[in-house]
Order: C-alpha cells, then sequence, then structure tokens
C-alpha cells in the first residue's frame, strides 16, 4: 500500500479550505444585503432628516456629526437621502430580477420541455430580444416610456428576461429528455406535475446563481440609466440620479456624489459575491479557484 | 487652441546641404527651444493662444439660418455675420451707429433718414446700398416671422441715392433703437431662394460661414471676411469656434485648461471654482434675462384664478434666489431694471397665508384629500432650474401641491408639448427665459401675453383684450411721452400680476467665463449671451 493519500481525499483536503472561505462569504454577503434591506425597510425610522427636507441655511456642508454624510446644494441631508435611495435603486433590480425570472422561466421552461415548433418559436422571440444591444434597447424604452421607477423597471424587464429564458431552456431540454422524466411520463403523471416537481427544482440551482448575480448587474444599468436622467425623477432620493446631480460639485463638495456612489459599489459586489458563493455551494460542476 | 493648419515643412529640392551632424544638433536645439518655449507661454491650452475664438455652450445653437426668420440661439452667431444699422449701448443706453453712420428724425418721430457707411459690402462682394436696405427691412417685415412686429409701425422705405434711406411710419416710433433689435433688424443681402441663407452668410458682417454640423462638436466654424469695413488690424481673431459641451463640468474643464475662450452658462459652483484661478476671468453683471413659469390658463386646474393665484403666492421667491447661488436676483417686476417700464412692484406674490386660504376654497390643500397634481416643464441641461424645481416642490409639498418637474429638451420635447392642439395635453408651468428682442419693454408683453391666434411665446395662453388694447397703444408712447408708456406699463403689469399669469422666478445674474487673453469685452444685455468677436483681442 501506498502512503500517499488517494486522490479524492487530496481534492477534499486542498477544497476545503476555500468551501469554508466559501461558507463565510456566503454568509457575510447574504448578511450585507439583508442590513441593506432593513436599512431600506426602516429608512423612515433611521433617517435623521426627511429626505426631502430643504434647509438653505446649511447647504453644501462636509460630513459633521450633525450630517454624517454632509448636506447638498439645497440642504438636504445627504445620509437621509442615500437611505432612502436603498428604496429605489435595490428594489428595481430586485422587481427586475423577479419578474424577469418569472417570464423568462416560464417561457424558457415551455421551449424546454415541449421542444419541436414551440421551441423554436420561443426561442427565435427570444433572439429577436437578443439581437438589440441590451443597454441600448432599455435606453431606448427608458426614452418611449414615462422616465420614472416603473418605465425603468419595465424598460429592464424586457431586455433581461431572455437570458433567463434561454439558460431555463438549455436545463430544461437536458433535463427532459432523461429517463426518470420518462418514467414520470410512463407513470402517468401530468405536464404540470412533471414541469413542477421534476424539471424546474433541477434547472433552479444554475437560475438562482444567475439571479443572484443579476441583481447586482441590474442595479447598476439601472443607476446607469437614472445618472442619465432616465429614471426616477428629481427631487427623488435615488443613487443614479444623486451622482449625476452632484457632477458640478465633484471637484469642491465631493461627499454628494461619493456616498451615494458608494452606495451602489456595495450593494452591486455584494451581490456578485454571493452570486458566487452561491454558485460554490450549489453547483456540483463548478469547483471554485484554490 | 488653433484650428489654424501648421506651417508646411520647407519642400526638400530647396533645403540647404549641410554636414549630418551639425544640422542634426540644430535640429535638437530647435526642438528644445521650441518645447521651452511652449513651457513658458503659460501652459495654458496646449495649442497656445492664437486668432481662433472658442465659444463654448450648453448645446447646439443654430435651428435658422434665415437672418429673417431668427428668433433663437442662432442669434449668437448671426450675429458676427450680418449687422444691423445700430446697435444699442446699454451702458450709456444710447443708439451707436453701424452700418448707419447718422440719421435724423422729424419732430413727431414718423419719418427717420440713416445715412449709411460708405465703402460696406456684403460677403458676396456687392457694396450695401440704401435699395439694400429697403429690400432686406421689406423683406424680414413680409415674411412676419421672428420679431418683426418690431418694424409694423413703418408705413415705406424709400431710398434717398445710395448711401440714404428714409423710414416713414404710421406712427411715432424710435426706429434708431427699433434699427438696434436682436431679432428681425439685420441687413442682408436678398435671396430668391431661401435655401441659400443656409450656413451660409449673405451679410455684411466680419465673419462668414466656414462650417456648419449640426450635432457635431464645433457646431459651426466662422471665418473671417476679409473686405470688412472694420479692418483688421490688431490681434482680432480671426476664427471663431462655436462648441457644442453639454456637461457643465467639462466647459469649466476646458475654461481652466484654456481651451475654450468664452463660456456664458455655467452653473454657480462652477464659477465658483472658477474664480482666482490663473488664465481665466470670472465676469458679472446683472441682466435683462428674466426667468419666468407661464401658468396655463386653458387647462384644469390653473384655469381656475382662485389656484393660479394660490400657487403663485404659494412660493418663497427669496428662497428660490438664494437657492441659485448668484445666479438669478429677485424679480420686482415683468420688466427688468435698467429698461423703460421697469416699475418695482412691492406688491409681487408671496403670501403663503393667503395661499392656504386659496386652495381651501378652491378645494385643495392639507385636509381637503385632494392633492393639486402640477407638471412644470422646463429646458433640459439647465442646472439652476432644476435645482429651483427641486426646491419648488419641496416649498409646495406642505401645501397639498405636488409637483412634477421634468427637463425637457427645448425644441424636440417642451416646445411641441407647449403647442399640442388639445390644451389638456400640455404642461400646467411653462419655465424658460425671456430676454427682450430690442432694447424696448414691449416684447415682455407683446409677446408672452397678448391674444395670438397661434400659440408662438404666450405659453400661458391668456387673452385679455383690455390688455392687448393697452400693448397696442405703448409701443408709440414710448416715441411720444415716455412717462405716460411707464404709467401704462404699470397699469399692463397689475393686470397680468391680478390674473396671476407668471411665476416670476427671478432675473438672471450673467456670469461669463472668459479667457484672461480675451481684451475688450463688453457684455451688453441687449444682446443675450452674444459675443461680437470682431470688437474683441488677445494678447
Amino acid at each position: 500500500m501506498t502512503a500517499s493519500p488517494s486522490l479524492p481525499l487530496l481534492l477534499r483536503v486542498r477544497r476545503a479550505p476555500g468551501a469554508l472561505r466559501g461558507r463565510w462569504t456566503l454568509v457575510l454577503t447574504a448578511g450585507g444585503l439583508v442590513l441593506v434591506a432593513a436599512l431600506a425597510l426602516l429608512a423612515p425610522v433611521l433617517a435623521p432628516y426627511p429626505p426631502l427636507a430643504t434647509d438653505l441655511a446649511r447647504t453644501l456642508r462636509p460630513p459633521s456629526s450633525a450630517h454624517w454624510f454632509g448636506t447638498d446644494e439645497l440642504g438636504r441631508d445627504v445620509l437621509s437621502r442615500v437611505l432612502y435611495g436603498a428604496r429605489t435603486g435595490p428594489v428595481v433590480a430586485v422587481t427586475v430580477v423577479g419578474v424577469s425570472l418569472l417570464v423568462g422561466t416560464a417561457t424558457g421552461l415551455a421551449a424546454g420541455y415541449c421542444g419541436g415548433w414551440t421551441d423554436e418559436a420561443l426561442m427565435r422571440l427570444t433572439d429577436v430580444f437578443l439581437a438589440v444591444p441590451a443597454l441600448l434597447l432599455a435606453l431606448a424604452l427608458t426614452t418611449v416610456l414615462a422616465p420614472g421607477p416603473a418605465g425603468l423597471t419595465v424598460a429592464l424587464v424586457v431586455t433581461w428576461w431572455p437570458w433567463y429564458a434561454r439558460l431555463v431552456r438549455g436545463e430544461a431540454a437536458s433535463v427532459t429528455g432523461r429517463a426518470y422524466i420518462e418514467a414520470c411520463r410512463t407513470l402517468g403523471l401530468g405536464h404540470r406535475r412533471i414541469l413542477l416537481r421534476h424539471v424546474l427544482p433541477n434547472a433552479s440551482t444554475p437560475l438562482l446563481v444567475q439571479a443572484s448575480t443579476d441583481v447586482g448587474g441590474v442595479l447598476l444599468v439601472a443607476s446607469g440609466l437614472s445618472f442619465l436622467g432616465l429614471g426616477p425623477q428629481p427631487p427623488a432620493p435615488d443613487w443614479g440620479l444623486m451622482v449625476e446631480e452632484s457632477q458640478n460639485y465633484f471637484t469642491t463638495h465631493w461627499w454628494l456624489g461619493t456616498f451615494p456612489g458608494l452606495a451602489i459599489m456595495v450593494v452591486a459586489a455584494l451581490c456578485f459575491l454571493l452570486g458566487d458563493a452561491l454558485r460554490d455551494r450549489l453547483d456540483p460542476r463548478h469547483t471554485p479557484r484554490i | 487652441m488653433s484650428l489654424r493648419p501648421l506651417p508646411a515643412a520647407r519642400p526638400a529640392h530647396r533645403r540647404p546641404r549641410a554636414r549630418p551632424w551639425p544640422y542634426a544638433a540644430a535640429v535638437a536645439v530647435a526642438a528644445v527651444v521650441s518645447l521651452l518655449a511652449a513651457g513658458c507661454s503659460g501652459g495654458s491650452g496646449g495649442a497656445g493662444r492664437d486668432d481662433t475664438f472658442v465659444y463654448l455652450s450648453s448645446r447646439g445653437l443654430v435651428t435658422e439660418w434665415d437672418p429673417a426668420r431668427s428668433y433663437s440661439d442662432e442669434v449668437v452667431v448671426l450675429s458676427n455675420v450680418y449687422e444691423t444699422l445700430t446697435r444699442y449701448d446699454a451702458g450709456t443706453g444710447r443708439t451707436e451707429g453701424v452700418l448707419a453712420t447718422g440719421w435724423t428724425s422729424s419732430e413727431d418721430r414718423r419719418t427717420w433718414t440713416f445715412t449709411l457707411r460708405d465703402g460696406v459690402r456684403f460677403h458676396s462682394g456687392r457694396p450695401l446700398t440704401a435699395e439694400a436696405v429697403k429690400a432686406a427691412v421689406e423683406r424680414t417685415m413680409r415674411l412676419k416671422a421672428s420679431a418683426s412686429y418690431v418694424w409694423d409701425p413703418v408705413d415705406r422705405i424709400v431710398p434717398l441715392g445710395t448711401r440714404r434711406v428714409r423710414f416713414e411710419l404710421s406712427r411715432p416710433a424710435p426706429l434708431d433703437v427699433i434699427a438696434s433689435a436682436t431679432y428681425a433688424a439685420y441687413i442682408y443681402e436678398v435671396r430668391k431662394n431661401a435655401g441659400d441663407y443656409r450656413a451660409d452668410g449673405w451679410g455684411t458682417g466680419p465673419y462668414t460661414v466656414a462650417s456648419w454640423r449640426p450635432g457635431g462638436e464645433n457646431e459651426v466654424e466662422l471665418t473671417a471676411f476679409e473686405d470688412y469695413w472694420g479692418g483688421w488690424r490688431g490681434d482680432r481673431y480671426r476664427e471663431v469656434v462655436y462648441r457644442a459641451v453639454p456637461q457643465s463640468s467639462t466647459a469649466a474643464q476646458l475654461m481652466s485648461s484654456g481651451e475654450g475662450d468664452y463660456a456664458g452658462g455655467l452653473p454657480p459652483q462652477l464659477i465658483d471654482t472658477l474664480r482666482g484661478r490663473p488664465g481665466v476671468t470670472v465676469r458679472e453683471r446683472p441682466s435683462w434675462q428674466t426667468l419666468i413659469g407661464l401658468l396655463n390658463t386653458r387647462k384644469a386646474p390653473l384655469d381656475d384664478l382662485r389656484v393660479r393665484r394660490a400657487v403663485v403666492n404659494a412660493l418663497d421667491y427669496e428662497q428660490l434666489v438664494t437657492a441659485s447661488r448668484g445666479a438669478l436676483v429677485r424679480s420686482d417686476g415683468i420688466i427688468p431694471k435698467g429698461l423703460l417700464g421697469y416699475t418695482a412692484d412691492p406688491d409681487l406674490p408671496g403670501d403663503r397665508a393667503l395661499a392656504r386660504k386659496l386652495l381651501a376654497q378652491a378645494g385643495y390643500g392639507p385636509g381637503s384629500g385632494r392633492t393639486l397634481d402640477l407638471e412644470m416643464t422646463y429646458p433640459a441641461g439647465d442646472d439652476t432650474i432644476r435645482t429651483l424645481g427641486d426646491l419648488m416642490t419641496a416649498q409646495l409639498r406642505p401645501l397639498g401641491v405636488d409637483l412634477r418637474v421634468k427637463g425637457l429638451e427645448w425644441s424636440s420635447a417642451q416646445w411641441p408639448l407647449a403647442k399640442r392642439k388639445d390644451p389638456d395635453e400640455r404642461q400646467d408651468v411653462f419655465v424658460m427665459y425671456w430676454w427682450p428682442d430690442d432694447p424696448e419693454s414691449l416684447s415682455y408683453y407683446r409677446n408672452v401675453f397678448r391674444t395670438e391666434k397661434e400659440i408662438s411665446y404666450n405659453l400661458a395662453y391668456y387673452s385679455n383684450p383690455r390688455l392687448d388694447r393697452l400693448i397696442d397703444r405703448v409701443g408709440a408712447l414710448t416715441a411720444t411721452d415716455p412717462d405716460r408708456a411707464v404709467r401704462t406699463y404699470r397699469t399692463m403689469q397689475d393686470i397680468v400680476v391680478d390674473d396671476a399669469l407668471v411665476l416670476f422666478l427671478g432675473t438672471t445674474v450673467y456670469q461669463r467665463v472668459l479667457n484672461s487673453d480675451v481684451e475688450g469685452f463688453t457684455d451688453n444685455p441687449a444682446y443675450a449671451n452674444v459675443v461680437f468677436v470682431h470688437d474683441l483681442t488677445h494678447r
């Protein structure tokens, strides 16, 4: 016998620290996002001032004990606006991903499970949407729709759902061809039951990973569109809009753009890290880098 | 910054023969010397100062090239291509000759005779004659576009030889002032085809149009007209570039790096950062440009006089001026200070208690359960108005008024929305700047509050026959009985204030950023945002 450990054992040993680190990443990022959600929910309680309250006697004050993040050109408290901002950008991002998941999953399941002309028709439809660059399509739609969180959400859903449809369709088609699905059919189970109990759960892991990462991506795009004036309108406390409004002040009053910019960065980073951690935990085909 | 081609290299066949090393050494020394010279030249502007004047604008300027039809921002360009008979000096309050060297009027101010400057040529090379003046003014009057109404008193134009022209008027009018108007007073060569004016100069001005790229970064480039009557002695700018820079912060950077010579509309916070910087000069002066919000009198809920009065009283105008950080001063009347008819009104609105009462009477306000929804539009890109809009929203909210402020692109969105056939589809409040068409006060009323069959600038959609009659009368009074004209203007202001047609948001303080190399700049509020580039020299 050889004294050296077997290959699987070696792999397990070498993967252990990574797995541990992955678990911590998952806990920390999920905890961070829960905290953001709590801040958004509790903004009316936590914000020291109303987000729209102006005070012309205290305009453009730097961060201080009275105004932790300083004040803007109308004397509005930047911290309060950043806290309330968590109720627009991230909410738009979660809504967009949620609705896109629903639409994309339904379309992808139908295409992958039914196959044939249904598959062809639905996938060509998604191709039509995917053929136009996502940002360009979102820009065009938000220009046509009334600027605001609702218009922004609709525009982003239209550009986002086809990616989920593609992803789910691939997974569903792969699962549908397997023996246990055939067995279900032979046993007389209905399509709905097969789809919801057997196909969808097997396609859900990559979907979950993708969705958690996408929340960060959508937040960045939504903030970008707000920056261009196509999202929530002034005087709404929105992170992208606040960064845009701070442009003319950036060299002289750094706090106006820095804090909402940091908020966007932190939430987006948390979402990306969560997606990575989820992939490490849930996707058996994915080997984390050691 | 330079757009001029670099001097051509000496032709190779004429290069003197020299031994290789001394020649290479000479080249190296020349290179070092020129680098040092560039470094010592102030370091601003990259390419250094030369005879190109770069005018930075926040948006594209030209929408109309026809000098008889122009009625918007392109005046900034056209005023350097076309000239008028006279020019108004807001500093002295007098007109000065441009294409006319002198003028006389009859005692009843109904006959005016102008003597034309000798040696003036159009860009085509043809000489300026009395016939040409008659043809240009008659075409402008015939087209009835832009501010052509300024010529309404003119009955007949009679050339007296080639260098004198007589204007016979139907009623007394200060024609020397009218002839200096910002719009519709250009003297130009009349072309059969109106399309000929497009991106081309048919005037007598110091510059001709070199290029026009709508939507391009350098939207318009002008070049010197060599036969200009004013000549080109001294360090005058021979090229003018109008550069569209939508981002104010970018414009400020271009100014501080010396790549721009003039930026006229930067927000105050950026102006503050440029103050005291080497190579940059900031000039400020009060203007005749007022910022007004016109209330839609044809659409609910502002068709109700009580609601209009409530809204105009609900705002704290002092706060708005404070929030503008020096870009505005308080408007104390419709006509700004410095113009005939200016009457400071101590009773301008701003009574919030009255606003609450009126809103309650109209069924709105806190506790009524009804929100007064209003949509206010303004030209997108104006940071001052946007800040004011945020503050107005905050001021109105406690009174149960939900003001939605929309920055819309002027020509493609804000303007068309205001002209929709159905009044219910139009905005509730239209915010714009107004400055006079000529150095008179009439346009503050005639264009904005006089009844219009087809809506142009009367964006309160207001009609009042009594006010119309006063407007029609006050022009002649200005020429014959200025005191009575002032009293009439006061009555007109009372009507507009009583009917609560307008939000007096402020009067602009011109804040201009200039390259320190520019000399001879005078800000003339009679020609809003115009820089007469030929008047300038550079160091």
